[in-house]
């Protein structure tokens, strides 16, 4: 469905250049919900807007490609993109996007402008009582200002316009981190409804590895810009391969009590890279050719890839 | 330790933040204090140090040396001295600490307004507290700015302890910190409560956390304690629906529950600014509603040693 070969964005920032995903591949099969896992700064948000066409200045792509049914949409007219593919075909969420409502309007009336401006044909009024009704959201709610619903209801209000003309491919970028755990239960829930009725695709960018091993069926764990591991979610969370995944499960903290480590050291900065593996100086098993060179992502096993000299 | 009753009316509406809540906490535990927003975990935190006016009640904070003060009525001189004794970690530490000041001053200026003013003290005592949150001395001529969000949280559990207090409020301090963060700092927050006998409220939302940091848990619904216990017992045996629902709804590191629809079977959303239901607070989403929910609030009463709930069902 989804095809993302070598992606370079970079950014011009004042202090110099940011390269905020440096040759990254990733895709997204039919009917497959896949994650992209990493802290902050490691580019997952990036791939989300690189592939909903939303880098704007100082960000730039500087290379690859993105290839969506096909069609590589990087090239592509903004015209015909936004005709086409955003919204009917690509459909993003992302972290304040309850806050994307204009509060002048009901939500109601927001969502048919969506449905009208992209031709639905059917009975708007019953298609937005649908879509409300698919996010567990009360139909009266077509009638309320967004100032009179909570953040998880505003969220999946706007789940339910980002899902208005059935599309088959769904972005997620951290949808519930803002939420209580029962509403974000609910709104993972209901991916996994919508994933086994409708076969719709979905991408899900969030740090919250507990949150992805629950609903993912592959994940990619991003690092300072580059791909550190990806794989089946069976395999990469029961049998993590590179350093950084390793560490990265074992901060999480369970129910179980388990105390918790962290990694030591810190993020580096993406305008000043250090050569070789970029996650050398933290990494718990480095070795002189990690601070030389870096390594290419290779395949591990028949579910896993990472990059590491280890392998 | 010890609360009493405190509801907390706002405006004219009369939202009752903290209602009846009756609380006591040992010289060195960790309470984590679980509960959604609007729940009134960061009211309760706020009230215990004194930063709230409280309606009702009381907050007693037991000494070093044993004696009782009142934490809620101290005034003057009184109240200053006890500050020192109770202090707070907050949850954004972009926010909280000023960026614009060196992190040597952020330290030097709370220790002056207590009367620690020669150099060489507060060399002591910087060193010291940065010591236990492994902070290297040779950031203190950095500007805040410069600080990644780890190491302002760490700057600001210095800050706490430099008056090597007896009880601090941690209001979700992990919560804005990458994961791999995490770790360190609630490490940090142990070692402290272990070693110097520093009594923490651990507010936050996420079970996980609480588990992993918490010797006892309160579970908090709408202003009120619904469950407490050990973090085993709480986690292990969840005695109220809504304990049990938050436990359901927490995702877990486990494969094997890929593709299953968790069995959350509460509905809706908790509505704060919605008028006081009468009975149990929390019955209108309650899968277990009896009719006895609907007109009476069940107090938190002991059901297993150490384990206590406030629901009908027991």
């Amino acid at each position: 469905m989804i095809d993302v070969h070598e992606l370079r964005v970079y950014f011009d920032s004042a202090r110099g250049l940011v390269k905020a995903l440096d040759g990254v591949d990733f895709h997204v099969g039919r009917g497959e919900i896949v994650g992209v896992a990493g802290e902050s700064g490691c580019g997952k948000t990036t791939l989300a807007l690189a592939i909903s066409r939303l880098i704007s200045s100082p960000g730039k792509i500087m290379g690859g490609k993105i290839e969506f049914e096909g069609r590589d949409i990087i090239e592509m007219d903004e015209d015909e993109f936004r005709k086409s593919y955003r919204w009917k075909k690509i459909a993003m969420v992302f972290q304040g996007s309850m806050n994307g409502f204009t509060p002048v309007f009901t939500i109601g009336s927001q969502i048919d402008e969506v449905l009208m401006i992209h031709g639905y044909h059917g009975n708007r009024v019953d298609r937005i009582a649908e879509l409300l009704g698919m996010v567990e959201l009360e139909p009266g709610i077509a009638r309320r200002f967004p100032h009179e619903l909570s953040g998880g209801q505003k969220q999946r209000a706007f789940l339910a316009m980002a899902l208005a003309i059935d599309p088959p491919f769904l972005i997620a970028d951290e949808p519930t981190t803002a939420l209580d755990v029962l509403t974000q239960s609910s709104i993972i829930n209901l991916l996994k409804t919508l994933r086994k009725k409708k076969q719709i695709s979905i991408m899900l960018v969030t740090h919250d590895l507990a949150l992805l091993s629950e609903i993912v069926d592959r994940v990619y764990v991003l690092y300072a810009g580059k791909l550190a591991e990806v794989g089946t979610s069976d395999a990469v969370f029961e049998r993590p391969k590179h350093p950084y995944t390793k560490g990265l499960i074992a901060s999480v903290p369970t129910i179980t009590g388990k105390s918790i480590s962290g990694i030591s050291g810190f993020m580096p900065d993406l305008v000043n890279l250090p050569p070789g593996c970029k996650f050398a100086p933290r990494c718990p098993n480095v070795m002189t050719i990690c601070k030389n060179e870096e390594p290419r992502v290779q395949r591990i096993s028949e579910e896993q890839k990472a990059a590491c000299w280890l392998y | 330790m010890v609360f009493r009753k405190k509801p907390f009316l706002r405006e004219e509406t009369h939202v009752k933040a903290v209602d009846g809540v009756n609380l006591k906490i040992r010289r060195g535990e960790v309470l984590g204090l679980v509960g959604e927003s609007g729940s009134g975990k960061t009211t309760l935190g706020k009230a215990a140090i004194g930063l709230i006016k409280i309606t009702s009640g009381k907050v007693k904070l037991y000494r070093r040396d044993n004696t009782p003060a009142d934490v809620s009525s101290a005034k003057g001189s009184q109240w200053k001295r006890m500050r020192a004794e109770l202090q707070m970690i907050f949850q954004d530490p972009y926010s909280s600490i000023d960026p614009n000041m060196k992190v040597y001053d952020v330290l030097r200026i709370p220790l002056e307004a207590h009367g620690i003013k020669k150099k060489a003290q507060v060399d002591t005592r910087i060193i010291s507290v940065f010591d236990q949150v492994g902070l290297p001395a040779d950031i203190f001529n950095d500007y805040v700015f410069q600080l990644s969000g780890g190491q302002r949280q760490r700057v600001g559990i210095a800050r706490v302890l430099l008056f090597s207090p007896s009880f601090v409020v941690a209001d979700e301090p992990v919560s804005m910190l990458d994961v791999s963060l995490k770790g360190d700092i609630l490490a940090i927050i142990k070692k402290i409560s272990e070693n110097f006998e520093v009594a923490f409220l651990f507010i936050t939302h996420e079970m996980a956390v609480a588990r992993v940091i918490s010797d006892r848990i309160a579970v908090m619904y709408l202003g009120q304690i619904v469950e407490l216990g050990t973090s085993e017992s709480i986690v292990s045996s969840p005695l109220h629906p809504y304990t049990k629902a938050l436990l359901e709804a927490t995702p877990y590191i486990d494969p094997s529950k890929r593709d299953i629809l968790k069995q959350v079977n509460i509905r809706g959303d908790i509505n704060s600014d919605r008028p006081d239901p009468s009975g149990c607070k929390f019955h209108a989403r309650c899968p277990y509603v009896m009719d006895v929910c609907l007109t009476q609030i069940p107090s938190l009463k002991e059901k297993e040693s150490g384990h206590d709930v406030a629901c009908w069902l027991y």
